[in-house]
Formats: structure tokens, C-alpha cells, sequence
């Protein structure tokens, strides 16, 4: 596995450019290029923010919540994209599977990778819009890249796994679609995750084992401090599921195209 | 140093019309298994190239050849055996492979570059002398959909002539080019082996491999039927293609233009005999008595072809009888010989065992020489006449076989037996060219069942072939048993036949009965040699064929007793089974563990404990036969083995063989044994 990690290192110069790639064939011919997917998030943040104040309002917490929404909205459309569209990038590269050699992959990182700079983007309008908005940035600060990185780590994990199933059971993407789906109800994005704390304990540890709530936690605390409100684990333990829930799903992704990549090119598509 | 070794490379892909899904996975029992057929797109391809040699690959459509560069290149991995590359490889296997339409042709070329794990600063190092090269500087920032094929074909080559590869690997492409621009590709092609370095081309264009290429195979079929100078191999595809549109338009198969002409009837025969070979009625009546036997087993493809040869031969009718012996076809070769060849004998055996099926032959043969030929072999029409000449001037023989080669050559065959280290043996000749070594007659030590011909009285004295051998290496067993003896055998050039490599049986089933063949050959002649031929046996150290070990222990275990008694067996089986036990070393952990490597262990724990258990005392017991999963095992009926044939359930094949069988009531299995049509 590490071999495969090294080699995949070595490679690191088609993982930028296959994510260069995509980036631009994407934006290419829209006429507002990637200002476009931003806006989706934002105007999911809008109307949720009108659905949930004045509609069925939620227990709100201290921060205006507006910003409490875009501080969930934005990691979670970054994981949320980056697996769907990961799911059939490696059965449609056949293309370029079967004509060249290189670590697999590379592939779904790429499609992640690409999906990075709209996340960053994204970042930087909540920071602008808590300063904008006069609240304080704590030290909780500090705990942003550790954030954004497991972010990362969690979301490549899940797309080198559900891009290599997909390879091998056709119907793995309509799971996909229906985890994310259900996925974005499971995960505190327009509610405060105190809310799951008055749960039975099953329905508490089912709740937790969704990863992207320790991520979306981490991304509320560090964006927004402690006023955020109340969290089921401290912050500490939330940062260490998470990190053990990324790591893990890393690994069974590398581990999987380690696996089979010797005969992925007998499996895609063209 | 060989820059790519190929050894004993086979690729299966499994062909499915359904798309595989989880659904399927977890709920087997509500949607049924999936039907797959699998398809061999390469077999047992064992090729070494050395660096400063180019490749030249050639063969018809879906023969193989782009899978053999895709695995050359690593870009998959084989079913079996091994590839090695030394260096650093660069492919070109398509036009635009690695290219973006959207990009521009300048993005397009670090993208292709990146995939080709060429580094930034390389790549800029090399921009300017790529782009010069594919004369396309005015094009480098339009889109790569407003570029020719020619123009994509320029962009690609450029780049892969440029990465600095040890090994580059090309498939068909060049044709696009303009002529300009093709010749300076031959250029760049040749200095590129001139530097000393591998470059492999797959190509439709003769004149392309005559040009470039040192060394040229030709595959078919998935198998490498011929390799040699180009010239020759050239040659040979020609042939192949010819014989391809001849039998689409509906004539026979033949070999040589003399068998092309209508079979004349046997008047006819006779005369032109006797006009070819001037001899009075007494020196005819003076030839000894042929009886030629073919064995069949659904080879209603090759045996049309084989009969007329036989019946073709320059031999008196009046003194040569031609049978058949079936082992229970289920194809249309009886009814075929019925209607063709009405004068053909026609014999039934009670299993399918190529061995017994000759014995039974030679039991009811009326003739003084034996002639074996097998159903996808054919022969010159002065194949029987020679033998029988060379056989008749020395009675020390015991056997002779002429020169056969391999399908239609030029590629030799067999010119006899020749024993390789390791106990393993082979056919003097096989995959080489006809050369001066092979125009001088020899002794060998045995003959190729193939096409030879035996003296009755050395085959009765030694009691015909070993049924235990079923097929394979019985004719290794025969030359042994006669050269004990005191017989001999001979080669003789003169007499030509041919053989279609692997025509009849399958790859699999020969892999099986050679490796278990040679180890049961040990067991009979040099038990106490067993132990290392286990240890030295090719084919039990791929993982696919370690299956076999439980049934080789049940055979081995059966021929030891039989040739040596129990006490003698019980001498060698501690060190046939410390041999098991090292062959079959449990696998070893790579990266991480998982649920199929784990059972794959186990699976391979169970096969080993059935191959020796019971193993400290008293002799093991292997229990059940091994079932390939491919439709045919190996059988005993009391010490007799044999195959039996199976189809998977509910597989189109399986339905359409019910049906052939229920219209064909009384099925020529029902006859009795040996009984005459």
C-alpha cells in the first residue's frame, strides 16, 4: 500500500492535470464559468435559511443562521459532488485505462481535486461573511485545516471506493445517489446536532457513525467557535472520529485499487 | 538481458450481456447467477524479447494482439503465467488514447505527457522538439476536436518517439500519417533500435514489418502460431488469410493444390497409383498389410480433411484399412463419415480414453504395421508409402515417423520425440523452422502419435499404450517400454505430414494431461525420481492449477501401486508428499488481508489436506476427481481413467446438445463396445 502511495506521488503531475482538465472542460462554455457553483450553495443557504426561520423554524443557537448554514452547506456540497461525480469517472476513462499505464487512482483523486478550488472559494466567503457579519474569529481557528484536511482525506476515500465498485456492479451509483440523499438529512446542515442528543442512545450511535457529522462539527467550530452550540462529543474525540473515519475509508479505497488494479482494464467502459 | 519475457501468458475475459450488479450479489437466490461465457483472448504465449529488437505482431482480427501489447505494456494483468518488462515502457495504442477533445493541442500534450510519467520540467524540456517534430505549431491552441486522425496520429508519436523509453509499444496507427511524415516515423523507428532499445509494432501493413521488423509473429486465435523472419511469417499470413475467404465461400479446407480437385472415386485412385508407381500385381500383393487408425472425439471439423488424406494416400487400397474409433462424439462426425467416406471403418469405445480407443483399434486390426493418426492431422500422399519402405529395410524398428508440421507450416511440429531436462519431453522440431537438421533421417527416441507408423508385432509385445496415460505422453511411455526391449525408432524426412496445433483439445485439458503425464511417466519408469519432478513441475506453481494436485495425487498414487506393488509404492510416497507439501506452500501475506485471500487460502489449505492426508503410515487418499469448472473432468471406472464432458447447466450450449441428443435417438454411445457400422 505504501508503494502504491509512493507510486502514486510520482504521478502527482497527472493527478494536477487530469484535475486542471476537468476543472476546464467543465467551465469551458458556461457563460458565468465557475462563479456558477457557488452560486448553488449559496442559494440553498437562502432557502433554507427562509424555509427553516418563518416556515417549520429550528432551534436556532448563537450565530445568526445564515452562517450557520453556509458553515455545513459548503463541506458537505464539496463531498457531495466530488463522490457523485466520482462515481463513474473510472468505468468512463476506459479511453485512457486501456491505452496508458499509471496508478488508477489517480482517477477519482483527480475528480476530488477538482472540486477543491470551489471549496476554497467557498471557504473564503464564510470567513468574509462572519467578518462582514462583526462576530469574532476564536482560536477555534486553528483547528480549520485540520478540518479541510480530513475533509479531504474522507471524502477521496469514499470516491476511490464507490469508483472502483461501480467498476464492478453497475447499480453501486444509484446507492450513491441514495446515500447522499439521505446523507444530507443525516448530517446537522440545517439543524444543530444538539438536536440528535435528545435521541434514544441506538439512534445516537447510528447518528455518529455518519462521518460528515464530525466533519461538518469540526468545519462549525473552527469557523464559528463554541457559540455554534452545544455538541454531543467534545471537540477532541469529534476531531478523532473523524480522523479515524477518513483514515480508514482512505485506506480501503487505496487498498481496493491496489487490489484490482491490474485488471481494471478489462472491466471499463471503451 | 530480455527487455519482456512472456512465459506461458494466457488471458481470459469473462463475456456477459448482462451488466454486473450489487442487486445480483445479494440477492443470488432471487435473481439467479449471471450467465458469463469466457473467452481466451490470449494462450500460453511464451515470448522473449531482447532489447534492439523490433517486434512486428500480426494476425487477424481479434487474434490477440492488442491484448498482448496491453499486457506487454502492464496496462492489464495476465489469467496465468508471467510478464516481465525491464525499462521504461511508452505506448501509443491508439489514436487520441490519453487526449481531451476539449483541450488544446499544447494542454493536450502535457496531459498525454503526464500520463506517460513524463515530469513538468522534462516535458518543457522537450515541448519545442515535440512540436517541431509533429510540424503542428500553428495548431497548438486550437482544440483537439478540430484535428485530422492524421494530425492526432502526429501529436501522439511525436510525444511517444520522445519520452526516452526502453520499450516502446505501437498499434496500428501509421497508416493515417501522409507518406512524409510515415517515413520520417520508419526513421525515427529504426534509429530507435539502432540505440539499442525494444520497440514492438502491431501492424496489418506487410511492408511495414518487412521494413522495420527483425522478428515477426503471427497469432490466431489467441495462439502464436508462427514466429520467424519476417518474409516467412508474412508468408504464412497470407496463406491464413487465403484459406479464411476460401472456406467463407464454402470450399473444404485443403492443404496442398494437389487435394484440391474432387475426391476421385477409387477406380480412379488405383489408376493414378499405378501410373505414379510402376510395380507389378505380385509386388504389390508383397506390401505388408496397413491398419490406419484415427480417433475421434467430436472433431467432425478436422476429420473430413484428415480422411481424405488418408484416402488420398498412394497406397493400395486392397492392402490399407482405414478406421475411425469414436469415443462417444456428440457432433455430426458419424453421419458425416456415413454419407463421405462409406468404405471408412467405423468403431465405438465405451469411454473417452485416446489410449484404449487405440488399443481396441489394434486388437481388431487385421494389418501387420499400425499407422496412428490423429483426427486434426493430415498427410502427403506419399506419407504411407515411405514409412513403409523405411520400416520394411530395417527390422530392428519398431516405429517411424516423418516430418510433420505444424498446421500448414512452414514451422515444424514433430520429427519424433526429444527428452528436455526435468523429465519433461517434447516434439524434435516443435515451432522451429524446416532446417538442414531436420532433411537428415535420425534415430529418435519415440515417435509422435500424431502421424507415425508402428510395427504390430513391437505394440502387441509390449501390450499397446498405457490407459492410464489417457492421452499425452503415451507415446513417450510406448518409445520407453520398446527401447527396453531393444527396439528402436526412426525419423524419415521425406514423409510429410501436418497437424493442427491443440485442434481438438483444448489448452486446458493438454496443460492437464502433459503435466500429469510426465509425473505418472516418472512414477512408472523412475519412481524414486518423483519427489523432484514434483518440485521442478511447471505447471502446479500457478496459482489457477493447483487444483490439479489432488487429482495428480490420486493418479500417481494408482500408478505406483500398479507398476510397483504396494511395498514399493509405500517406499517413495513420504518423499512424494514432503514434495507435495513444499509445491503447495500455503500462500504468503501481501498488503492487506481480505475476505477473498483469506478463502482463497483456505481453499487451497482444504485441496492440499485432501492431497495428504492420512499421509504418516499409510498411503493418502485424494477423494473425488477434480473438476476443472470447465466442463470436463477426469473419471475412473474401476483403474480405468477417463473424461467425462459437461456442460453448465442452462447454458445455450447445454440446450442446444439436449437437443441434437433427443432427436438422435439411439445415439452412437448406446452401441455396444467395439461394435462395427
Amino acid at each position: 500500500m505504501l508503494r502504491y502511495l509512493a507510486e502514486l506521488y510520482r504521478y502527482r503531475g497527472l493527478l494536477f492535470r487530469l484535475a486542471g482538465k476537468d476543472v476546464r472542460v467543465r467551465y469551458k462554455s458556461a457563460l458565468l464559468g465557475w462563479l456558477w457553483s457557488l452560486i448553488v450553495p449559496l442559494s440553498i443557504s437562502a432557502i433554507f435559511f427562509v424555509i427553516f426561520t418563518y416556515v417549520a423554524p429550528v432551534p436556532k443557537t448563537g450565530v445568526p443562521f445564515f452562517l450557520f448554514l453556509l458553515a455545513a452547506v459548503f463541506p458537505w456540497m464539496f463531498f457531495a459532488n466530488s463522490v457523485s461525480h466520482a462515481t463513474m469517472c473510472v468505468l468512463e476513462s476506459g479511453a485512457l485505462i486501456k491505452k496508458h499505464r499509471f496508478p488508477r487512482a489517480v482517477i477519482p483523486l483527480a475528480v476530488v481535486m477538482s472540486q477543491v478550488t470551489n471549496f476554497c472559494a467557498g471557504l473564503v466567503i464564510v470567513i468574509g461573511v462572519v467578518l462582514v457579519h462583526g462576530m469574532p474569529l476564536t482560536l477555534w481557528m486553528g483547528l480549520l485545516p485540520v478540518a479541510v484536511g480530513l475533509e479531504l482525506l474522507l471524502t477521496a476515500g469514499v470516491a476511490l471506493c464507490v469508483s472502483l465498485l461501480q467498476v464492478h456492479y453497475r447499480d453501486v451509483k444509484y446507492v450513491v445517489e441514495l446515500s447522499l440523499l439521505l446523507g444530507f438529512y443525516l448530517t446537522p446542515i440545517f439543524y444543530p446536532v444538539a438536536l440528535v442528543g435528545g435521541s434514544p442512545p441506538w439512534v445516537q450511535a447510528a447518528y455518529l457513525a455518519n462521518p460528515m457529522v464530525h466533519i461538518v462539527e469540526l468545519f462549525r467550530l473552527s469557523l464559528l467557535g463554541a457559540a455554534a452550540g452545544p455538541a454531543v462529543l467534545p471537540p477532541l474525540a469529534t476531531a478523532a472520529a473523524a480522523a479515524v473515519t477518513a483514515t480508514g475509508f482512505f485506506a480501503a479505497g487505496i487498498s481496493l485499487f491496489t487490489r484490482h488494479e491490474g485488471t481494471l482494464a478489462d472491466w471499463v467502459l471503451g | 538481458m530480455a527487455a519482456i519475457r512472456l512465459r506461458g501468458v494466457s488471458k481470459r475475459f469473462w463475456i456477459s450481456h448482462e451488466k454486473p450488479a450489487l442487486a445480483r450479489r445479494l440477492l443470488p437466490g432471487l435473481l439467479g447467477p449471471r450467465q458469463v461465457r469466457e473467452h481466451w483472448a490470449l494462450r500460453d504465449i511464451t515470448l522473449e524479447l531482447d532489447s534492439g529488437t523490433s517486434l512486428g505482431v500480426m494476425g487477424p482480427n481479434g487474434s490477440g494482439k492488442t491484448t498482448l501489447l496491453s499486457l506487454m505494456a502492464g496496462i492489464t494483468q495476465p489469467t496465468t503465467g508471467a510478464v516481465s518488462v525491464r525499462g521504461r515502457v511508452a505506448t501509443l495504442l491508439s489514436l487520441g488514447g490519453g487526449f481531451h477533445p476539449e483541450l488544446t493541442g499544447r494542454e493536450n500534450l502535457f496531459l498525454n505527457g503526464a500520463v506517460l510519467g513524463l515530469g513538468m520540467r522534462e516535458m518543457r524540456r522537450k515541448f519545442d522538439a515535440i512540436v517541431a517534430f509533429s510540424e503542428l505549431d500553428a495548431f497548438m491552441d486550437a482544440p483537439l476536436y478540430t484535428y485530422s486522425a492524421g494530425m492526432q496520429l502526429r501529436l501522439g508519436f511525436a510525444i511517444a518517439i520522445h519520452t526516452d523509453a526502453d520499450v516502446l509499444l505501437i498499434d496500428e496507427m501509421l497508416a493515417v500519417g501522409d507518406l512524409a511524415f510515415q517515413q520520417r516515423c520508419l526513421t525515427q523507428l529504426q534509429r530507435f533500435r539502432q540505440q539499442g532499445r525494444l520497440l514492438v509494432v502491431v501492424s496489418q501493413t506487410m511492408e511495414l514489418h518487412e521494413q522495420l521488423c527483425d522478428r515477426v509473429v503471427l497469432l490466431e486465435g489467441g495462439r502464436l502460431i508462427a514466429d520467424g523472419a519476417p518474409q516467412t511469417v508474412v508468408a504464412c499470413y497470407r496463406q491464413l488469410s487465403q484459406e479464411h475467404n476460401a472456406s467463407l465461400s464454402g470450399r473444404a479446407i485443403v492443404s496442398a493444390p494437389a487435394e484440391r480437385r474432387p475426391q476421385p472415386p477409387p477406380e480412379a485412385v488405383e489408376q493414378e497409383g499405378a501410373v505414379g508407381h510402376p510395380e507389378t500385381l505380385a509386388a504389390r500383393a508383397s506390401l505388408p498389410r496397413v491398419s490406419s487408425f484415427i480417433v475421434n472425439y467430436n472433431g467432425v471439423h478436422w476429420l473430413s480433411r484428415c480422411l481424405e488424406s488418408v484416402l488420398a494416400l498412394s497406397y493400395p487400397r486392397d492392402r490399407c484399412e482405414v478406421v475411425v474409433v469414436d469415443n462417444g462424439s456428440t457432433d455430426e462426425s458419424q453421419d458425416m463419415v456415413r454419407a463421405r467416406f462409406p468404405d471408412v471403418r467405423w468403431l465405438v469405445n465405451d469411454v473417452n480414453n485416446y489410449c484404449r480407443a487405440n488399443n481396441l483399434g489394434v486388437r481388431q486390426a487385421n494389418g501387420d504395421l499400425i499407422a496412428f493418426v490423429n483426427s486434426d492431422a493430415w498427410l502427403a500422399p506419399d506419407w504411407l508409402r515411405t514409412l513403409v519402405g523405411a520400416l520394411g529395410d530395417d527390422p530392428q524398428l519398431a516405429g517411424v515417423t516423418g516430418k510433420t508440421f505444424l498446421g500448414k507450416g512452414p514451422l515444424l511440429y514433430s520429427t519424433g520425440h526429444e527428452a528436455l531436462a526435468d523429465d519433461y519431453w517434447r516434439d524434435r522440431g516443435l515451432w522451429q523452422d524446416d532446417g538442414p537438421r531436420y532433411d537428415r533421417a535420425a534415430e529418435v527416441p519415440g515417435v509422435s502419435g500424431c502421424a507415425s507408423l508402428y510395427r504390430r508385432r513391437s505394440l502387441d509385445a509390449v501390450g499397446g499404450m498405457d490407459e492410464a496415460f489417457v492421452m499425452y505422453y503415451e507415446d513417450v511411455d510406448l518409445g520407453i517400454r520398446c527401447r527396453q526391449r531393444g527396439w528402436r525408432f526412426g525419423y524419415v524426412p521425406q514423409a510429410v505430414a501436418y497437424h493442427q496445433f491443440h485442434g481438438t483439445a483444448s489448452h486446458e485439458l493438454g496443460q492437464f494431461f502433459v503435466e500429469r503425464n510426465r509425473l505418472l511417466l516418472v512414477a512408472k519408469h523412475a519412481p524414486e525420481g518423483l519427489p523432484g519432478a514434483l518440485r521442478s513441475s511447471q505447471v502446479l506453481l500457478w496459482n489457477g492449477r493447483r487444483q490439479w494436485l489432488s487429482q495428480y495425487a490420486q493418479d500417481l498414487q494408482r500408478m505406483l501401486r500398479r507398476e510397483h506393488g504396494e511395498q514399493g509404492a509405500e517406499l517413495v510416497w513420504p518423499g512424494v508428499v514432503a514434495a507435495y507439501r513444499e509445491v503447495d506452500r500455503p500462500w504468503r501475506w501481501r498488503g492487506a488481508p481480505s475476505a477473498g485471500r483469506i478463502m482463497a487460502g483456505l481453499r487451497r489449505r482444504l485441496v492440499r489436506v485432501a492431497a495428504t492426508r492420512e499421509a504418516d503410515g499409510r498411503m493418502p487418499v485424494a477423494r473425488g476427481s477434480t473438476t476443472s469448472g470447465l466442463g470436463w473432468r477426469l473419471a475412473y471406472t474401476g483403474d480405468l481413467p477417463h473424461l467425462v464432458f459437461e456442460r453448465p447447466e442452462g447454458s445455450e450450449s447445454a440446450r442446444s446438445a439436449a437437443r441434437t441428443d433427443s432427436l438422435r435417438s439411439g445415439s452412437p454411445r448406446a452401441m455396444p463396445v467395439g461394435a462395427q457400422l
